[in-house]
């Protein structure tokens, strides 16, 4: 125990950095993922995917294909019987598009599923895919979303008008008189890069229906309970005979918080050929139809007074939301939520911003760590960084003049975002401190070897506890979450944590253990956290949007109290004592002030579940220890800042990162450790967006990069040191006083890329990055921008 | 992603795989250490229906010191070449570039005459045979055949290599005494194909006047490219910044480049002419060092 690090202020558990239980497994190749599971009798499925990006299908000739020997079973949309998912939302002003499982009479995106086909392995299949003939006659295809809205434009589905499938307006304050008095007036186009989560593991699915007419589905997927329930929905099967197990999954990042045509594919064939069927996604199928994120246009304007006072924003964004609208997110999860994050820790109330979500022929957009706020707060951000340099007021000013002070909380933001709590300004004071901007930005930007240096920063407001609060002042109104924790307390006095929750990386088995422990009074190593199977947890909708901290830590937290004072109760009977008078000390329940009366929870639970003479009359109190519990938390808000150095090449616009300094406060931390691993995390894949990846789409909408060859990840050369540090402003109201801490630096430290870029141009004028990936050319592009004024 | 059928033979020797190549009709690979085929292969972008592999030979991997150069065995991972010691000494420029090539798991497996027959023209290799005046050995059943390196590159994954035959080996000529050597490329991570690169090889006589130079580029044409409009340049001048600035202006004759997902072919030409200078730059203070 005393080797294990303990932030300030840490309790017996919670504020531990304890090494993750979950590690081991994983760190010696014995987690088993879905491609593990083999089960006998197996067949397996490849996918005949569009290779056009919007065209009528003529003729799908199977002869051949079925021909084949090894053939055991072709399916398209005839077969499923033109079966769909729809997201429907709650407040009535989207139109549904259908995400159908095959594509029938036409294809609108490369890549969509148009056969599947089922041979004894993948190999087979793929040779079989090779020989069904399509026949396509290719229509327009719509690639850019100002096209796309224009009067007269090929339509991706008929019924939905002009591409727009959703649009809002929202405004709040004064617009027109925040820009009538403003000093300056900063205008950008920008437009955010396409990427995508690219997990390493890809999805993948087994399916096995049994003559019992169970259905067991294991699933590279986030939210194993959603997908029981819409597979019965949507498949017709009886819900109490469906058990979705998501075994280890290798990474998600809200990629894998949908349903996905293929998991409703793979168990209606497996119910078809009576067989156990898998499917694992290759990282061509992954690039070209697993979900995509982030690409918007976005028009911005800010209004601000000399003195760098912030009078008030305008925004249109423009979702490039592909060819459908994703379950259960939907295309809105880019343009309409992204907007309101415009505010960040900004205290002004003037703005206006509008949403629209388009179709075009490319692969849905929908959630991804940080989802459609990274590319508002870029927007805004880039904005905000123009108007300094224009000003020559440093950003750093702006943003101390600017921020909500700490005495202003409860504060509501300009979009009406509920923040809590939080110090911005000491976080801030931090960041600028550890990074040491203040030097560092009085010093030339040439260096001796020729490069320029920048330095940038940025700060971030991170709504979480993805709770029906939240959802709704992030734009989901009348979304319900449902989650639970079920703590019992085994006759041993060891301890079974179920949970809705289902940790794919962020050490929920770890944590939620420590949280259990802590109420409990128990000793960390006797509890056990299961999760991620539907026949042994306990219902909810999964781990994203930075929840499982507060909503899982607050359901087992409600959970194991229940049980805490139900053992207490049993203890006053057994010990003769006033249950108010007892203490729960890692496993011992004592009598405050008679340390020398004590007894074990081992002891306890033993005599609760089998010593009918000592415990208490059984219609009192029933003989077992166990509670579920609900937990659908208030709106809580984490905040951070980022500083990035970094050095220029201006002969060839590459970029080495120098240093990078986060600072974060998302209140009480349950594990450091953990929080740390999601900052760099998100950093890591902040750099990817803010510096490398693309999804490049042509004019044909062909994705011209569906490989790590030149779609780019950062790899471990691209990282560079990362220093990390935490202020802990405690929620003040959640259990616990947690906040979540996952989307953190996708909602920021691209901003600090950004801002680090202008910084180092300074020397050719006023030259800020107006799109992600910042790559050579960009940055060569803004040079030779500043060359052509003069 | 997974390769469609194929047969698959494993050649105990080169001149056993070009009888397997005479014996297995048009649609017959040689795989060699697998780095670029397998994924082709994987992606259905290649499809052949015989592989022939020849990454089990006796001696497979070999480094001859010859006669004022060495003789590589096409066959040698690119790893074995980067840790020589010898080659180190002799060559330190190829050592370097090989450096570059993707990442080191990757350098194990794959191998020197597999990259040169690949002939990327981003690939670092191909240049580095031109720097170095190469020979390549080809062999057939018919016999063999020596091919200099700017007769070898064709175009695009093309060389002169014929259908029935097999690179053997590669022969680098080692530059005169009093020579230095720079070599520079942008790569948009670690281990990437190269956006543009330049590599440069100057001899100097003992007044500091160039009296040889090689400049060849990388990732800016179908193929990689001698720039030997630049390399007159520099003959019989010392070094001065603008001597160094004019030569590489004269690349440009030689540079065919095109865009693609990352970069435009204005960029590469660009970069190709700044990367030019600075491999010279390099090639120069090392050359003045060694004197």
């Amino acid at each position: 125990m005393s080797s294990v690090p303990r932030m300030k202020g840490a309790t017996k558990h919670i504020g531990i950095s304890r090494k993750r239980t979950e590690d081991p497994l994983i760190l010696m190749g014995k987690a088993k993922y879905v491609d593990d599971i083999s089960l006998p009798g197996q067949v397996e499925v490849a996918f005949l995917r569009s290779s056009h990006a919007h065209a009528d299908i003529k003729r799908v000739n199977l002869a051949k294909a079925k021909a084949h020997p090894d053939c055991i079973k072709i399916v398209t949309a005839a077969e499923m019987d033109g079966g769909s998912v729809t997201y429907t939302d709650h407040q009535g002003n989207l139109q549904p598009v259908a995400t159908p499982f095959f594509a029938g009479e036409k294809v609108r995106f490369v890549g969509e599923i148009i056969a599947a086909v089922v041979a004894p392995s993948r190999y087979i299949a793929e040779d079989i895919v090779d020989l069904i003939e399509v026949e396509y006659d290719p229509l327009p295809v719509i690639f850019d979303v100002e096209e796309a809205m224009k009067p007269g434009a090929e339509l991706v589905h008929e019924e939905i008008l002009g591409n727009v499938f959703f649009s809002n307006i929202f405004n709040k304050g004064d617009i027109s008189k925040a820009f009538h008095e403003a000093d300056l007036i900063v205008k950008e186009t920008i437009k955010t890069g396409r990427t995508t989560a690219a997990p390493m593991e890809t999805r993948g699915v087994v399916a096995h229906w049994e003559w019992d007419d169970t259905l067991t589905v294991w699933s590279s997927t986030q939210m194993p309970y959603p997908l029981r329930t819409n597979l019965a929905r949507f498949l017709h099967f009886p819900e109490q005979n469906i058990r979705v197990i998501a075994p280890q999954v290798g990474g998600g990042f809200g990629q894998k918080a949908h349903l996905f045509p293929e998991e409703f594919i793979l168990p209606w064939i497996s119910k078809d050929i009576r067989k156990p069927i898998k499917w694992i996604e290759d990282r061509r199928e992954h690039m070209l139809a697993a979900a995509q994120a982030k690409q918007q246009t976005l028009h911005i304007e800010l209004a601000m007074k000399k003195d760098g006072t912030i009078l008030g924003l305008k925004n249109k964004a423009i979702g490039d939301c592909g060819a459908y609208s994703m379950f259960p997110w939907g295309g809105i999860i880019e343009p309409a939520v992204g907007n309101t994050g415009l505010p960040g820790a900004f205290n002004f109330q003037n703005i206006q911003y509008e949403s629209f979500a388009v179709l075009t022929n490319k692969m849905c957009t929908s959630a991804y760590r940080g989802v459609g706020w990274s590319a508002a707060v870029f927007a805004r951000e880039m904005a905000v960084t123009k108007a300094a340099l224009l000003l020559k007021i440093d950003i750093a000013d702006i943003y101390y003049r600017n921020f909500i002070k700490k005495d202003e909380f409860p504060y509501l933001s300009a979009t009406n975002q509920t923040y809590d709590s939080g110090d911005y300004h000491q976080v801030l004071d931090k960041c600028l401190k550890m990074s040491d901007y203040r030097k560092l930005k009085g010093q030339p930007r040439l260096l001796k070897n020729g490069k320029l240096r920048g330095i940038g920063i940025s700060f971030f407001v991170e709504p979480t506890a993805w709770g029906s609060r939240v959802a709704e002042e992030s734009g989901y109104r009348g979304i319900t979450t449902h989650d639970s924790a079920t703590v019992e307390m085994d006759p041993t006095g060891t301890v079974t944590v179920k949970s809705g929750q289902f940790g794919h990386g962020q050490g929920t088995k770890t944590t939620m253990a420590q949280v259990a422990a802590e109420t409990l009074g128990v000793r960390f190593q006797d509890v056990r956290v299961l999760e991620g199977d539907t026949a042994t947890g306990s219902y909810g909708m999964g781990t994203f949007a930075s929840r499982s901290a507060v909503i899982g830590g607050g359901t087992v937290m409600r959970a194991a109290n229940d049980v805490r004072n139900k053992l207490l109760k049993i203890a006053a009977h057994v010990m003769e004592a006033n249950a108010a008078d007892l203490i729960v000390d890692e496993g011992v329940v004592y009598v405050k002030g008679s340390p020398d009366r004590h007894m074990t929870v081992r002891e306890l639970a033993h005599i609760t579940y089998f010593d009918r003479f000592r415990r208490p009359n059984t219609d009192e109190v029933e003989p077992i220890l166990s509670s579920t519990r609900h937990y659908d938390p208030p709106e809580t808000y984490a905040n951070g800042s980022h500083c990035v150095i970094l050095e220029l090449d201006p002969q060839t616009g590459k970029i080495d990162i120098t240093r990078i300094v986060a600072v974060e406060d998302c209140g009480v931390m349950i594990n450091p450790q953990i929080v740390e691993g999601q900052m760099r995390g998100g950093i890591g894949q902040g750099i990817g967006m803010a510096l490398l990846e693309s999804l490049e789409y042509d004019k044909n909408g062909q994705l011209n990069n569906a490989s790590f060859m030149d779609f780019l990840l950062p790899n471990a050369s691209t990282l560079p040191d990362i220093d990390c540090a935490h202020i802990v402003t405690p929620s003040p109201l959640t259990d616990g006083g947690f906040k979540g801490c996952g989307e953190a630096a996708m909602l920021s430290v691209h901003c600090a890329f950004g801002n680090a870029v202008a910084d180092a141009l300074s020397v050719y004028g006023v030259l800020v990055p107006t799109s992600t990936p910042i790559g050579p050319q960009q940055v060569m592009d803004l040079i030779r921008s500043a060359n052509e004024k003069r | 992603m997974k390769p469609s059928a194929f047969d698959y033979h494993r050649a105990e020797n080169l001149q056993h795989a070009c009888e397997l190549l005479c014996s297995s009709g048009d649609d017959t690979k040689i795989l060699a250490g697998g780095q670029t085929l397998i994924a082709m292969m994987n992606f259905r972008l290649a499809r052949p229906k015989v592989l022939i592999d020849i990454s089990n030979i006796a001696d497979r991997n070999q480094i001859l010191d010859e006669d004022a150069g060495i003789r590589i065995r096409a066959t040698t991972v690119q790893r074995f070449v980067e840790t020589s010691a010898s080659v180190r000494q002799r060559f330190p420029l190829l050592c370097h570039a090989i450096e570059h090539i993707a990442h080191f798991q990757i350098r194990n497996k794959g191998t020197i005459g597999g990259n040169l027959v690949n002939a990327d023209p981003a690939s670092e290799l191909p240049a580095m045979s031109l720097a170095f005046d190469a020979e390549f050995e080809i062999i057939s059943v018919a016999g063999r055949r020596t091919v200099p390196a700017d007769k070898f590159f064709v175009t695009y994954y093309t060389t002169a290599v014929a259908p029935d035959e097999v690179l053997s080996s590669i022969r680098f000529a080692e530059p005169p005494q009093n020579s230095g050597w720079g070599f520079h490329e942008v790569a948009r991570r670690a281990g990437d194909y190269a956006l543009a690169g330049s590599s440069a090889v100057v001899t100097l006589d003992a007044a500091g006047k160039c009296t040889r130079a090689r400049i060849a580029l990388f990732g800016v044409a179908p193929t990689p490219v001698r720039a030997t409009a630049a390399e007159d340049v520099l003959i019989g001048q010392a070094y001065s910044e603008d001597l160094l600035k004019v030569s590489a202006r004269n690349v440009q004759s030689v540079l065919d480049p095109e865009g693609d997902v990352h970069v435009t072919a204005d960029y590469r030409r660009s970069v190709g002419e700044v990367l030019t200078v600075r491999a010279l730059n390099d090639a120069f203070r090392r050359a003045k060092a060694v004197q």
